[in-house]
């Protein structure tokens, strides 16, 4: 090793040239240069060469170094301060451009510890360096420059080698190169096609050339008066591909604002196109315009310039945009800096945006902020009456007044400790008929009316009801034609309704009413003589209907996407064969088993849980979800138990479940926080426990999205009233008595031509009335929303349930002879004033927020003379129109 | 059974598919036929398309059953649910037959004469397709596949919209009533009328679908149109629903009902005009839904309507359980297709009566087969399935497609005897809209997948 002297300020230097292997062996020695400092690379910048993103873990990239922060292009090496901000720990190892990967490191840091270091770093070719990541995470990378090593006397006599930049490699995707050499007034040729540049051979460099495909650069500098440079060369991998890019839109800060969105960006191949395509909900007004933008805020795509394909996908031809070159906006893109706005009238710069982040894998998650504060104090009626619009099956003066004493949270505990009321002890009660003499199999129903419009625990009806939507077990086109069959599986419900999700799911599961309506009551395993296989039906509808869905959902309901931009499956056609297995040997409970044929046709019980058979449950292996495989010859209870823990832990069932609670009680369109803010109370309501019901519930009541006079006035906001709730908010509203023997006689209401077109627990089929994702073709469904209970109002039924409440409203109608006894006092005794008369009514149907125009056209009717004048006319009159009117119907 | 799709075939269809970018949330795909020039018109004609959907996965492997050398093998496969062979009703196509022997389910009366006249067609082994798929690339996870295959919701919305593989928000009935609707140049109703409810297949951009009842439109009791006398709840009801509101459910609501006033009045005086039919439907419930299309077609005049889609339906043909009774000729699936059968004959003849036969064409639709093993006395959800087309253009008496080979783990099994189709639903849909009046410029608008398969035209209509 021989040591050199220094031209600069006192430095020690170690010539590089003998030391065996490295690779600066063209030198005989080398001059230090200091330079100003200056910042050569900062990833946590702006894209490009020497910017963002990140670096990934274990990734390699270069940089062109020479030629940048006043670094001669002849340098050989570069005295850098290296600096890093890691997340996890890990080294950094250097070398130049093209020479082999070191296997000594740079600097070596600890997670989350910002760590510096100087070095001296060879450059490689073309002037590159290169640094290889050693760490399992992202971390920001600086490097400032302090000097750099050339040889003086070359610089003299030799044009500076030119440098690349960026330098030689791999890269993904399209390349702007430029060539730079030091020497003043030289001039570079360049070559592609792999031949050696001179002064008289090459293209001359007239500025950076975009590379697109592999490359094999080459070039020289040169000047009268000095020698050639020597030429400098690399190859450049270009890997050209399409990619998928997907943002995540959520309100911008500065906003009030439910919306939210998803856009894919597909760029082609040959980065010269992209396909857009995007989805958004519950914006605070009609889309004004939508844009992508640079980091910068330059409109780099104005959505509305590209006409939609068929499929509603835009194409965005990329183009240079303000101060952009195409170069910068892929880079931009491909750090993530590029983002998707859209724009409504009441935020014209913008109400929700998402970066584009590149696909891969399953997108990442960020929770959402928190919403604003509540405002504090006791409820004032009109608020109090939106909240037992939401809580309970219609409010009353009564509970109106109840909730504004004990205010929101205390009136929901007192509901919690509500009696539980039997739907069973309901028929057991009923006074005995005589011998041969049978009371129809429909009596039942008479029970959840008596609930639905008497109970004291109007949430927990209010709950079981959603929950008999969710959970469906119907009597229409099913073997559930006793009343038993029906009560027993509503007192399962209504006994769950504030307990434990895996409660819910095990006693639903064993019901055997639910065992009959979907197959699992004696469901055999599978016999390998015949190819009979075991019933699927209950195990589709667990998984898709009862608990997760077809697809991964983030915690707050959204899809997870697969780096195609496609939903991904929760389970497959081996889960569904798996859980049916488990769903085997299972019957009414109390049979004699010594009749071996007593499992194929057992004596109801419907009172009992299903009870198991053990030589007719499947014995084999059973897959399940999330991987989990259950070992062969486990008894059915384990299976049983081990299939819905399975189930009841899969990270789906929080937010699956939450949108559709939301769904039944508040509004069709819950914002993705609304839906995420439920299911953190599912997963863990603040003592460690998952599942518990009471938290979900109070935490869909007491949310901001629930409670908020802001959010109501979106107008994407609120749900349609479903039929049953409509019918029985209208007879708490008049205090609906039973006649002398306390039945309340309404069997046929499922009738779309004379009834609701709803019957309760007459679903007709297990996917309930309507679709959780049915949109009405219109402003809602262009609006990204959607809207189940539209789906059921259709031009036979809005006259139907129209026409079936008019006899009730102005006489108590019931299907049989024994009409309700109904109390209109509350509005017949302000029948003379129409003011406080529309006061009530605005009170007790409309939450208060009956529009003038609506209160207008009803103040009018009233004032007409030849509208009935005696009381009880009068209010049945007002209120039948107030049953079909629109701000009725919609609630919000 | 579906594995991880490899990308290359994926990548592949990337091309012509659209990246389901949410299913919770969706625009409405924007097929925006109002910008295409409608079809050329056709003078004075007239053409009605009538879907029979049979909810829940008909059985199709006991509508067509294969008599004589290979019923052996269909009892042996079938088990519980083998029909036996002397009840089976012997059918001779003309051609599609493949040489073998055939028969119909013994409650199919009337529509083996009306095959054996010509006036029916059999379409085998019909299914939702993303494109062709053979068994093998099915086993070994390559095949891109229609999502959710064997779930009823997503597979009775491909049938209904012919597009497996977007987001379907639209059904080819209520694409093709989007292109043609302008025929009807003096519409009073809607073009596309339900007489079971809500439906993804009539659903489009132009046309909303009117449902009617089987006893007709049901007008709105205690409510007095027009200026018979002053009636003040009556002119509330029609301030309320004229004005406009600002939340979009209530506006929504409002919608339906406006609607519900205008189209009862024309309908109700259209049909109380109209002469009664002489033909006698059965007193079921698709008899009651066939009835009142033959009355609405008889009213069509009067509608402006030239152009009409119907959609009817039976439900309870999910029969995993109580499929056959004691014997197999017994059970819910018997009664189901006596229902069938008898609704579709009286319709055929009603249409005979009202001189319309040759422009009347109803064809049925399920959301899948089912499994040709049997689950005890039932059986699960399958996929491809048979289907029948019934009216006088139709070139009937024949087989259309591939009947596939009936065995377990054959070449066109997926599993269990879940038979993968040969035809897929575009091709069969295609055929149907091409007959009523789409040009084949158009068809790629209302069927998008249509050129990745063979078939555009299956020929069962002349």
């Amino acid at each position: 090793m021989s040591v050199t002297g220094f031209r600069a300020t006192g430095w020690l230097v170690l010539g590089l040239a003998s030391i065996p292997g490295t690779p600066a062996a063209q030198a005989a020695g080398a001059d230090f240069y200091t330079v100003p400092p200056c910042r050569l690379v900062d990833t946590r910048g702006v894209a490009g060469p020497f910017g963002a993103p990140n670096l990934a873990p274990a990734e390699s990239r270069g940089f062109g170094a020479a030629g940048q922060c006043g670094v001669s292009t002849a340098a050989e090496a570069v005295a850098v301060n290296v600096t890093v901000v890691p997340v996890g720990g890990g080294h950094l190892s250097f070398t130049g451009t093209g020479f082999p990967s070191p296997t000594t490191s740079t600097i070596n840091f600890r997670a989350g510890l910002t760590r510096a270091n100087n070095a001296v770093l060879p450059l490689g070719a073309a002037g590159g360096l290169t640094v290889y990541s050693g760490s399992g995470a992202d971390l920001s990378l600086i490097i400032d420059v302090t000097g750099y090593f050339a040889d003086s006397a070359l610089e003299a006599t030799t044009a500076a080698r030119p440098a690349f930049n960026p330098p030689p490699g791999s890269y993904i995707g399209q390349r702007t190169v430029g060539i730079v050499t030091s020497t003043p007034g030289a001039q570079i040729r360049y070559t592609t096609d792999g031949s050696t540049p001179t002064p008289a051979h090459g293209t001359l460099y007239a500025g950076p050339l975009t590379l697109t495909g592999d490359t094999t650069l080459k070039a020289v500098a040169y000047k009268s008066g000095l020698a050639n440079s020597p030429v400098s060369q690399g190859f450049y991998d270009i890997v050209r591909q399409a990619a998928l890019y997907i943002a995540t839109m959520t309100p911008q800060s500065g906003t009030v604002s439910l919306g939210s969105g998803r856009a894919t960006l597909l760029l082609a191949e040959d980065e010269q196109t992209a396909v857009l395509r995007f989805t958004f909900s519950n914006l605070s007004a009609g889309l004004t315009g939508s844009h992508i933008h640079a980091p910068d805020g330059t409109i780099v795509f104005d959505i509305d310039d590209a006409a939609p394909a068929q499929d509603g996908s835009r194409t965005w031809t990329l183009a240079p945009a303000g101060a952009w070159t195409v170069q910068q906006i892929l880079d931009a893109l491909r750090a993530g800096q590029c983002y998707i706005n859209l724009h409504t009238a009441n935020y014209p710069s913008g109400e929700i945006k998402g970066f584009f982040r590149l696909a891969n894998g399953s997108t990442t998650f960020t929770p959402p902020p928190a919403p604003p504060p509540l405002p504090a104090g006791p409820p004032s009626a009109a608020d109090a009456s939106r909240f037992l619009m939401q809580a309970t099956f219609g409010p009353t003066p009564e509970a109106i007044a109840a909730v504004q004493s004990q205010g929101y949270d205390a009136w929901i505990t007192a509901q919690f400790a509500q009696p539980l009321v039997s739907h069973l002890a309901y028929l057991d009660a009923l006074p005995p008929l005589p011998p041969d003499d049978d009371y129809p199999f429909w009596v039942g129903r008479e029970s959840f009316w008596k609930q639905a419009i008497q109970g004291p625990d109007q949430l927990r009806q209010r709950v079981a009801f959603a929950l008999s939507e969710i959970f469906v077990a119907s009597a229409e086109d099913s073997d559930l034609f006793e009343s038993e069959s029906v009560n027993a599986y509503m007192d399962i419900l209504n006994r769950n309704a504030f307990g434990s999700f895996r409660q819910l799911l095990e006693e639903v599961t064993l019901s055997p009413s639910m065992g009959v309506y979907l197959d699992m009551l004696s469901n055999d395993k599978e016999n390998p003589e015949t190819g009979q296989n075991p019933n699927e039906n209950f195990a589709r509808e667990i998984l898709q209907l009862f608990s997760i869905g077809l697809y991964s959902l983030h915690p707050d309901g959204t899809l997870q996407l697969d780096s195609w931009g496609l939903p991904i499956d929760t389970y497959n056609q081996d889960t569904i064969k798996g859980f049916a297995q488990v769903f085997t040997g299972w019957t009414f409970a109390n049979q004699d088993h010594s009749e071996e044929w007593r499992f194929y046709w057992p004596e109801p019980d419907w009172r009992h849980p299903m009870q198991v058979w053990p030589e007719h449950h499947s014995p084999g292996s059973k897959r399940l979800l999330n991987g989990v495989t259950l070992p062969a010859g486990q008894a059915a209870q384990t299976d049983l138990a081990a299939a819905l823990d399975n189930i009841h832990q899969h990270p789906n069932a929080g937010p699956f479940f939450c949108r559709q609670l939301i769904q039944r009680l508040v509004t069709s369109n819950p914002s993705p926080p609304f839906v995420y803010r439920c299911a953190q109370a599912f997963a863990n309501n603040g003592q460690g426990v998952r599942g518990d019901l009471k938290a979900v519930v109070r935490s869909i009541l007491l949310d901001w999205e629930a409670r908020s006079t802001e959010a109501r006035n979106q107008p994407g906001y609120g749900k349609l009233r479903e039929p049953v709730l409509r019918f029985v908010a209208l007879l708490r509203a008049l205090r609906a008595q039973p006649p002398a023997d306390g039945r309340f006689r309404y069997y046929w209401q499922s009738n779309a031509e004379w009834g609701l077109n709803q019957g309760p627990y007459q679903a007709p089929t297990v996917f309930n009335f309507f679709d959780p994702a049915y949109a009405q073709p219109g402003p809602i469904a262009g609006g990204g929303l959607v809207s189940p209970e539209l789906q059921i109002i259709n031009e036979t039924s809005v006259f139907g349930s129209t026409n079936f409440l008019h006899p009730v409203i102005f006489e108590g109608y019931t299907d049989d002879d024994d009409p309700l006894t109904l109390d209109y006092s509350y509005f017949t005794s302000v029948a003379g004033n129409s003011t406080a008369l529309l006061d009530r009514v605005n009170l007790i149907f409309y939450a208060g927020l009956l529009s003038a125009e609506t209160r207008t056209i009803f103040a009018e009717a009233l004032a007409d003379p030849d509208f009935p004048a005696d009381p009880r006319d009068r209010v049945s009159e007002l209120l039948w129109l107030v049953s079909l009117s629109p701000e009725f119907m919609g609630q919000r | 059974m579906s594995e991880q799709e490899k990308p290359s075939r994926r990548q592949f269809l990337r091309g012509s598919v659209c990246a389901a970018v949410g299913m919770t949330s969706l625009v409405a795909t924007a097929f925006d036929l109002r910008r295409i020039a409608a079809a050329a018109p056709l003078d004075g004609d007239f053409k009605a398309l009538v879907c029979v959907f049979l909810y829940g996965g008909n059985d199709s492997n006991n509508l067509l059953v294969p008599r004589g050398a290979d019923y052996a093998a269909y009892t042996a496969a079938r088990g519980t649910l083998a029909l036996p062979q002397a009840s089976l009703r012997p059918i001779t196509p003309l051609s599609g037959g493949d040489g073998r022997l055939w028969g119909l389910h013994p409650n199919l009366a009337g529509l083996q004469s009306l095959f054996g006249q010509q006036r029916l067609a059999l379409v085998a082994n019909v299914g939702p397709l993303v494109a062709p798929v053979t068994r093998n690339e099915y086993l070994a996870g390559t095949a891109a596949l229609p999502p959710q295959l064997f779930s009823h919701s997503d597979q009775t919305m491909h049938w209904q919209t012919a597009i497996p593989d977007q987001p379907g928000r639209s059904g080819w009935g209520g694409r093709t009533a989007d292109l043609l609707h302008t025929l009807n140049t003096n519409a009073q109703v809607s073009m596309s009328m339900s007489l079971a409810g809500n439906n993804t297949f009539q659903i489009g951009t132009a046309v909303t679908q009117y449902q009617v009842s089987s006893e007709g439109s049901i007008g709105l009791g205690w409510y007095y149109d027009g200026n018979e006398w002053h009636h003040p709840p009556s002119i509330a009801i029609r301030k309320l629903m004229a004005r406009s509101y600002g939340n979009l459910f209530q506006q929504g609501y409002r919608d339906v009902f406006q609607r519900a006033l205008d189209q009862d009045r024309v309908l109700a005086g259209a049909l109380d005009a109209a002469p009664p039919l002489a033909t006698v439907f059965p007193d079921t419930d698709l008899g009651a839904q066939l009835r009142m299309v033959a009355r609405l077609i008889s009213v069509r005049e009067a509608l402006g309507l030239r152009r009409q889609v119907y959609f009817c339906a039976a439900d309870g043909y999910d029969l995993h359980d109580s499929q056959v009774g004691a014997t197999a000729q017994v059970g819910a699936h018997s009664d189901l297709l006596a229902e069938l059968d008898g609704a579709l004959a009286a319709f055929h003849a009603s249409t005979v009566e009202l001189g319309v036969a040759n422009d009347v064409t109803a064809f049925t639709a399920s959301d899948f087969g089912r499994t040709y093993t049997s689950n005890g006395d039932g059986s699960d959800h399958g996929w491809g399935a048979h289907h029948v087309v019934l009216g006088g253009a139709v070139a009937g008496g024949r087989f259309y497609g591939q009947v596939p080979t009936l065995a377990v783990d054959g070449p066109d099994d997926s599993g269990d005897g879940r038979w993968i189709p040969t035809i897929s639903v575009d091709e069969y849909s295609a055929t149907l809209a091409k007959w009523f009046g789409v040009s084949s410029g158009n068809l790629g608008l209302v069927f998008p997948n249509l050129g990745r398969f063979d078939s555009p035209d299956l020929g069962f209509l002349g």
